[in-house]
């Protein structure tokens, strides 16, 4: 069996296209990243999937298609060989089909797993803009363990749907025991702010990808987040929701203590708190310091 | 079994009525035509399975096969097996009754399914939509859901008539690059109706499984009316960046690749057919087209046209 293939996962908003960014650069020997054309592809996405399918996706049940998708991926992975890596995105929750096999993520053709975290009282705002909804909403959504992307009722998206669940769930399936845990690689979208050599450095290397410090250097400049939206307001951004004015955001840390309320801090950290407390995102003696920051 | 339904010039022989396609008796030619073998024969595969004569396929696909003489097989696990056969064959075998109605048979069969005889008969199938003005066709393809029969919608209201929505059937002879007329019929996903104030009415639906439906315009075509294609335009919704619909050529290479990509099925088993895409974007031109308002793209669209 092939393992070849390097999945960026994360919850959304929680620095997965920024990683795909600074990969891009450094794949692309460091030159200028045209955001429309990221080197990591989408794993949902229709293209992906019809390309072995044979015929479009948008022609089958999804339901059809979604019990298709890993044996799709599988394809996807023995046809390009040991010697290709095939890198590609996605928000999937580590999740079992009915038959407990793992579904849609194919553990046994993965190479490694670079997988982010960020602080979800961060993530509830960004997600919130992103999704045009109430920051109310986006806290409802993060506590759904059937949450749904792409799940679009009077048309198709360009991506199948896919479970995410809720964000504790989906951090708990890809950081916590499985058949992947050997090669799943956490980060926190924190330390990719405050120390973006090092962290990317350590991303780098745990996928093996060797690189000297000015390549870094050089990626991380071309892939600042001024940088990415400038190029946004330039070129737009292919995969920007249509209800959202912008992709990308703020990416504030600790940009919650300015916009969220008190009653819905205390929402995200009883809904999240034990996995929380283990990415040091509240203190370990349970007391959360929630406007002191 | 229904007779003289059309699709283009084929007579098509099928235990279905198709709403889409041209009714018995009402096409040229009248009950004669009975007498005559149809072009298309669609019929239940009733072959006894493992018989031991049955065609063996090799996988092109994950779902799609093809045997040592170019039969071509579609399997939706759990649903349905369709065999096509020299462009004039196309047999369905039923997996499961209870998993799958005459609705998304025929869905199937005037989809994919088609796409795969008209390749056997040498004719491109794209999946799009087109639009007719004096002797050119405009041809729209793109992502399913991007906005192409909103947009033919809106060609339409500026006079165009609509040729085909949902398989485009392209002929390229000579050099010349020609869209078979199909169907008058509209496939519109329920948010591009609702966008267009059209009331989506359940007897319309075209399949089961998706908010899809089927929306009659007028004026009438001339079926299996032949007409030279003048552009092809690839649709994109507007990634931002501007509130303007944008429109700019694309050079051959680029080209080749997305009309391919916008085969409606993996037609690698045609040779004649995948290569065909290279002579259509050498001799079309084939623009992107990022949309942010179907009107104004329409207008540009009838702009570069004339």
């Amino acid at each position: 069996v092939t393992r070849n293939v390097v999945l960026i996962a994360s919850y959304p908003k929680s620095g997965n296209t920024w990683t795909r960014a600074l990969l891009t650069s450094i794949l692309r020997d460091g030159s200028d990243v045209r955001i429309n054309n990221l080197m990591v592809a989408t794993l949902p996405s229709r293209r992906v999937i019809d390309s072995v399918l044979g015929v479009r996706s948008a022609d089958l049940p999804d339901d059809l298609t979604i019990g298709l998708r890993a044996a799709v991926y599988r394809q996807v992975s023995k046809g390009a060989g040991s010697a290709t890596r095939l890198f590609f995105k996605t928000h999937d929750v580590l999740s079992r089909d009915g038959t407990g096999a793992y579904s849609p993520i194919f553990p046994e053709n993965i190479d490694s797993v670079l997988y982010l975290v960020r602080d979800p009282r961060d993530v509830a705002p960004s997600l919130a803009r992103h999704a045009s909804v109430s920051f109310d909403e986006a806290i409802d959504r993060m506590a759904d363990a059937s949450h749904t992307l792409c799940a679009y009722p009077w048309r198709p998206g360009l991506q199948v749907p896919h479970l995410i669940s809720s964000w504790s769930r989906h951090v708990e399936s890809w950081t916590q025991a499985s058949p992947l845990a050997d090669r799943v690689h956490v980060f926190r979208y924190e330390d990719l702010v405050s120390r973006p050599e090092q962290t990317f450095g350590a991303m780098l290397n745990a996928i093996r990808i060797a690189c000297d410090d000015a390549a870094i250097r050089s990626a991380i400049d071309a892939t600042r987040l001024a940088v990415l939206r400038e190029k946004e307001d330039r070129h737009g951004f292919a995969e920007r929701p249509s209800q959202a004015s912008r992709f990308f955001g703020e990416g504030r840390v600790n940009g919650w203590v300015l916009t969220l309320r008190q009653d819905q801090v205390e929402r995200i950290e009883h809904d999240h708190g034990d996995v929380m407390r283990r990415f040091r995102y509240l203190p370990l003696d349970g007391i959360a310091v929630t406007r002191s920051l | 079994m229904f007779d003289e339904q059309r699709l283009g010039t084929w007579r098509i022989r099928s235990p279905f009525l198709f709403p889409e396609l041209a009714a018995p008796g009402t096409v040229a030619g009248g009950p004669e035509s009975d007498k005559r073998y149809p072009n298309i024969l669609i019929a239940e595969d009733t072959s006894r399975e493992n018989s031991g004569h049955e065609v063996v396929f090799q996988r092109d696909s994950l779902l799609t096969g093809v045997a040592s003489d170019g039969c071509w097989s579609l399997d939706i696990p759990g649903r349905v097996r369709f065999t096509v056969r020299q462009g004039k064959e196309i047999l369905y075998r039923v997996h499961s009754a209870r998993a799958v109605n005459e609705l998304d048979l025929r869905w199937w069969v005037l989809g994919p399914v088609m796409a795969a005889c008209c390749a056997q008969r040498g004719v491109v199938a794209l999946r799009g939509s087109a639009v007719r003005r004096g002797g050119s066709v405009i041809v729209l393809c793109g992502e399913p859901g991007v906005g192409k029969s909103a947009l033919a919608t809106a060609l339409m209201e500026l006079g165009y008539a609509l040729i085909s929505d949902g398989l485009v059937l392209l002929t390229v002879i000579d050099g010349e690059v020609e869209a078979i007329s199909t169907y008058p019929w509209l496939h519109l996903w329920k948010r591009a109706a609702f966008s267009l104030d059209l009331e989506t009415d359940e007897e319309a639906r075209v399949c089961s499984f998706a908010a899809k439906y089927r929306f009659r315009y007028q004026p009438p075509f001339e079926k299996g009316l032949a007409t030279r294609v003048s552009q092809i335009v690839m649709v994109q919704r507007s990634g931002g960046g501007s509130d303007q619909s944008t429109m700019r050529a694309l050079r051959t290479a680029r080209a080749t690749a997305l009309v391919q990509r916008s085969y409606a099925i993996n037609i690698h088993f045609a040779d004649g057919v995948w290569r065909a895409a290279g002579i259509i974007a050498s001799c079309v031109p084939v623009r992107r087209l990022a949309v942010s308002d179907e009107r104004q793209a329409a207008m540009l669209i009838s702009d570069s046209a004339a």
